[in-house]
């Protein structure tokens, strides 16, 4: 008996919103977002990312603040926050009000020690490296900003820089797939499960449960789902669920 | 009957509140020693570093408080994850002495082992033994790890539940009114809440 490979279900939210993005633009009403957290919960999901997608004025708001406290009520699994968190101080405050993990990502670019202030208050395994990404020739590039700037950094570079014992994991998302069913950038996934020690949680594109098996066999920790966890094929159809066979994606991955 | 939530002011002791609430007990959060007695029941809970830990116990009054309980008291006390690991003497992740309520030392997950660290996911546990507090566990019981050190109890028998990563070392411990679990029973859905039910149920 090992370590189970995770699904993990990634929750957008705007406001009190549960949205969709594709390429991280353009995010479309899903439902709302505490009843995705309770449905996610209740299906038993192995555990959920919350990505905020709230405007900056309110996303840092009292109101905001405790409409997020509700929302981590209702989930029964470890609950991860991504959204521009830029200081210690923000990382404890979610910390503070439910969620495990918190993930840095534009930010932890910017300011190269926040990553290890960050857990050396938190301690490393709630601290998430996110390190977005698009197709550049044979490599992968780093961008920052919901994708929208460019940096110089390749993937490779971006992850020699963080020291392994200053995060739990790192989170690859693959922008330029990300919400298009398109499958999951396996060169990201091998070059990733390679080039860093700790677990890796691949992102972006992901189609079917098959695909998100074949990135578990070449070694990543876990697989991020957005689009299959929201829609059933039809662009009518919206329906907050995880993929029929989830709860056996062990099944599909030798030990 | 009530069950102390220890706030250290590190993480949220609000997730385990709710998960002892399912489980049929009566949580109440607490950052004062003043709030309990040698016959209070206190689940610490477990985010951070060996040494914030310590000292978030410390400077609260905590340590003193739960030496009380599990000394002579008739009050029981359940570490979780971090707080499974203060229990012990010492760890290698810091430099202060742990509680000393279980012999031993809490190491890190070597290198070399074909696993990544931290131990981070869904793992089932192994039951070593049959006890009460486990009387609840759904068949092939799992639960959520997420450390990097592991505590080793010298007894081995004190070791209730056993997990696999690299290595095979203790999920959860028993020792008179003393109770341990290296994983998260507030974040492991069914699994963790017949866990906790069996703490609370005692």
């Amino acid at each position: 008996m090992t370590l189970m490979p995770r699904l993990i279900p990634i929750l957008q939210i705007r406001g009190t919103s549960a949205v969709k993005t594709t390429q991280f633009a353009g995010a479309r009403y899903i439902g709302n977002a505490v009843n995705s957290m309770r449905i996610y919960s209740e299906l038993e999901a192995d555990e959920l990312i919350v990505l905020d997608l709230t405007e900056s004025q309110t996303r840092f708001s009292a109101r905001h603040m405790s409409f997020l406290e509700s929302l981590c009520s209702e989930g029964f699994m470890p609950l991860s926050y991504g959204g521009r968190v830029s200081s210690v101080d923000r990382a404890v405050s979610l910390a503070r009000i439910g969620f495990e993990k918190v993930v840095l990502g534009t930010a932890a670019v910017e300011h190269p020690r926040l990553v290890s202030q960050t857990a050396s208050v938190l301690g490393a395994q709630a601290v998430v490296l996110a390190v977005d990404v698009v197709a550049d020739g044979s490599g992968h590039r780093v961008v920052i900003d919901g994708g929208s700037r460019q940096t110089s950094l390749s993937l490779a570079e971006r992850l020699s820089e963080v020291p392994a014992d200053e995060v739990g994991e790192v989170l690859v998302t693959s922008v330029d797939r990300e919400g298009l069913k398109v499958g999951l950038d396996q060169r990201a996934v091998h070059s990733a499960v390679s080039l860093t020690q700790v677990p890796v949680v691949v992102s972006g594109g992901a189609k079917s449960l098959e695909d998100c098996a074949i990135a578990l066999r070449m070694g990543a920790s876990a697989v991020a789902i957005g689009e299959i966890a929201v829609s059933l094929g039809g662009a009518d159809s919206t329906l907050v669920h995880l993929p029929p066979g989830f709860d056996n994606v062990q099944g599909l991955v030798p030990g | 009957m009530d069950i102390y939530v220890l706030d250290l002011g590190l993480g949220n002791p609000l997730p385990v509140a709710r998960m002892i609430e399912r489980a049929g007990g009566h949580p109440r959060l607490t950052s004062s020693a003043m709030d309990i007695n040698a016959n209070s029941s206190v689940v610490i809970p477990g985010v951070g570093a060996f040494d914030a830990g310590m000292h978030a116990l410390r400077d609260r009054g905590f340590d003193s408080a739960i030496a009380e309980i599990a000394d002579r008291g008739t009050g029981r006390i359940l570490g979780l994850c971090l707080g499974m690991q203060l229990l012990f003497d010492e760890s290698e992740e810091g430099s202060t002495p742990g509680l000393g309520l279980v012999r031993g030392i809490v190491r890190r997950i070597p290198t070399g082992l074909g696993v990544r660290v931290p131990h981070m996911g869904w793992n089932p546990v192994h039951v070593k033994r049959d006890s009460r507090l486990l009387r609840f566990l759904p068949p092939e019981p799992r639960f959520y790890f997420a450390h990097s050190y592991f505590a080793q109890p010298v007894d081995a028998d004190l070791s209730s539940l056993s997990v696999h990563h690299g290595l095979d070392f203790c999920a959860a411990l028993e020792k008179g009114n003393v109770v341990g679990a290296q994983f998260h029973p507030e974040k492991s859905h069914r699994f963790g809440l017949e866990f906790m039910r069996g703490f609370v149920r005692a």
